[in-house]
């Protein structure tokens, strides 16, 4: 993987911005300006999975969304295959959301209560008329089913009668049904339980060898980011600080936040000693204006320069990025 | 080669009889007619309302009389009196007569003046919920105007502006309760937009015209359905009222709303006039919301039994 530089990115993000302005709740007063995503640039590439992970608050969904766009970006831009994403319409928008697709967190919520299994899965195959006639469309239906492990015979029942799990092959088959290249999972096992939230992995696993896929894979879970990823981007407070190969990620992390957050997976062994390293205080509030580093007030090796510019992902050698003044 | 690889999948995974059997009941018990059969209050409901429907189809051969014929000799007759299964009025026109007539009217004014308020309310809340802002806030201020009004004077106002005759009765019933269902579909539409089976759709590349229709409207069901029965028996009885008040079905067409106006002078002597078309009234709506309470169910995928 590491002749990443010399291929192509199939998805390029630049500079992705998102503010929200949040009201103030006095009369008249100017609307205070929450930054979500700050300055986010990345490569994907493809066939890979990045994997991008940080703590509740930090802008992994935002990020999943704004490139998806249900959420409108405040500056930057998406470009997938040379083509910037947001200044599409028309029959080249529907063609890139044939090719780029997402899975949500919450696997019944993102199921429509009123459809069946059949239906949901049938939907963007009959509104890009990918298939017109009604009983190939089932058959293509039954074969997705089959493909994302789900029962056939259930293809009349609606989601309230199916487990968690299988309603996240659900989304899994309706995110397939229209041959994606790049599929957004936004942490679509944190709301399963441990066992089927194996499951689920080893699915999306297989369909991405099956399928060549993309995957950008957004999860707070350190070891299902270990079991899924290729590369591994690090956010906090709405900024990418750091983003490497997943394995590096463990044996070297660069970044102080990085390696806090790491020294807070448990020992595997009781007899293993292992340094934790605790930042004080809290994250600060994303809402108003940000000098200087994200995590300046919390670093151990915080500097003067750290509190008053904001330092940029730069490449450290061997595509291992970082964002802190104590590498370049 | 690839239809034919797709023949072989759904015959190797439906392959066995009792697996396609099994689809098949699902179906079949999926399906909106055998839950409301199911559903033993719904079935009074529709029988009482089909009952009904029946009476006012069927009117010209069940009536006994001609409801507009006058006969003195005969007015304030007692039910049972001379072959007249419910007595006579106050001109001596046969009661049932015009009881099976007026469920022509009262029934037409019901469904007219329901059907007109739920198509223009239900539009208007959805575009008001979904596209919210200004465009919210400019309909249902109207309709909170609208509302101000109470709803009978509103009713008036109308039929005294567009004249009396039942097409006007029903569109001053249905104007009339355009503001409730809007605001009853927009509130609604307000929770569902912003659910995520919406952003599901718009990834999948829906069109804000289907998501309205096939997405958010569907889902919407549940409250309109009540509502829009209740409507029904609201609208048996506003056009009561109205034809009460002499502003709805005028003398001699029969109305069950204009046979308790004739009633109401006579309550002391003859009270039998007012009550038996005030009991179809109360029969009419009975059926109507225990109907509307089982589809409402029926439409709820949730609901097993």
């Amino acid at each position: 993987m590491t002749q990443n530089e010399t291929r192509e990115p199939i998805m390029k993000i630049r500079h992705l911005t998102k503010e929200f302005k949040i009201k103030s709740k006095k009369l008249g007063a100017k609307p205070q300006i929450l930054h979500a995503l700050s300055d986010v640039s990345l490569d994907v590439y493809e066939g890979e999975t990045l994997g991008i992970i940080g703590e509740s608050g930090c802008g992994k969904s935002t990020l999943g969304r704004t490139i998806i766009q249900l959420h409108k970006a405040t500056s930057g831009s998406v470009e997938y295959q040379g083509k910037d994403l947001f200044t599409l319409a028309g029959p080249e928008r529907q063609a890139m959301k044939r090719d780029i697709q997402m899975v949500f967190q919450d696997p019944y919520s993102s199921l429509d209560p009123r459809n069946t299994c059949e239906t949901i899965i049938a939907e963007p195959l009959k509104i890009h008329q990918i298939i017109t006639d009604k009983k190939e469309r089932q058959d293509r239906v039954l074969q997705l089913m089959r493909e994302v492990g789900l029962d056939i015979q259930h293809m009349n029942r609606y989601p309230h009668e199916f487990s968690g799990g299988q309603r996240q092959r659900i989304n899994v088959a309706r995110a397939l049904s229209l041959n994606p290249k790049i599929i957004i999972c936004d942490e679509p096992v944190s709301a399963l339980d441990v066992s089927i939230q194996a499951q689920v992995l080893n699915l999306f696993n297989r369909l991405q060898r099956e399928h060549n896929l993309t995957y950008i894979f957004i999860s707070h879970d350190l070891g299902v980011i270990k079991h899924v990823s290729d590369r591994i981007a690090i956010m906090y407070l709405g900024r990418v600080v750091e983003l490497c190969e997943a394995s590096q990620i463990y044996t070297n992390p660069l970044h102080p936040y990085t390696q806090a957050l790491l020294s807070a997976i448990p020992p595997e062994s009781p007899f293993e000693k292992k340094e934790r390293i605790v930042l004080k205080g809290e994250i600060p509030s994303p809402i108003g204006d940000q000098v200087g580093c994200p995590l300046a007030g919390r670093c151990p090796h915080c500097t003067e320069r750290c509190t008053k510019e904001i330092p940029e992902l730069k490449d450290t050698g061997d595509g291992h990025q970082v964002a802190c003044f104590l590498y370049h | 080669m690839k239809k034919k690889k797709n023949a072989e999948t759904i015959t190797d995974v439906l392959g066995t009889a009792s697996n396609e059997e099994l689809l098949r009941r699902e179906r079949r018990a999926n399906s909106a007619w055998s839950k409301l059969k199911r559903n033993k209050t719904a079935m009074v409901g529709l029988v009482i309302v089909s009952i009904m429907i029946f009476i006012a189809v069927f009117a010209p051969l069940l009536a006994p009389y001609d409801p507009t014929a006058l006969n003195p000799i005969e007015a304030f007759a007692l039910p049972g009196e001379n072959g007249h299964i419910l007595g006579c009025d106050n001109v001596g026109r046969d009661l049932l007569s015009r009881i099976i007539y007026g469920s022509r009217v009262s029934l037409l004014v019901a469904f007219g003046g329901t059907v007109v308020a739920g198509l223009i309310g239900v539009l208007l809340g959805l575009i008001a919920g979904y596209f919210g802002g200004i465009i919210d806030s400019i309909i249902m201020r109207i309709m909170d105007g609208m509302l101000s009004f109470p709803y009978i004077l509103l009713a008036m106002v109308l039929m005294t502006v567009l004249g009396s005759g039942i097409f006007n009765v029903i569109l001053a019933v249905g104007i009339g309760n355009i503001p409730s269902f809007a605001r009853v579909v927009r509130g609604e539409v307000y929770i569902v937009k912003n659910e995520e089976y919406c952003n599901a759709a718009k990834v999948i590349g829906v069109s804000r015209l289907r998501l309205l229709f096939t997405h958010i409207l569907p889902n919407t069901i549940s409250p309109l359905i009540v509502y829009a029965t209740l409507g029904i028996a609201g609208a048996i009885i506003s056009e009561a009222a109205l034809s009460f008040l002499g502003l709805g079905i005028s003398e001699p067409t029969a109305s069950w709303g204009s046979i308790l106006q004739t009633g109401k002078f006579w309550l002391n002597t003859s009270p039998h006039i007012a009550t038996y078309s005030g009991i179809f009234i109360l029969i009419t709506v009975l059926g109507f919301n225990l109907l509307g309470d089982g589809v409402r169910d029926v439409l709820d995928p949730k609901m097993k039994k």
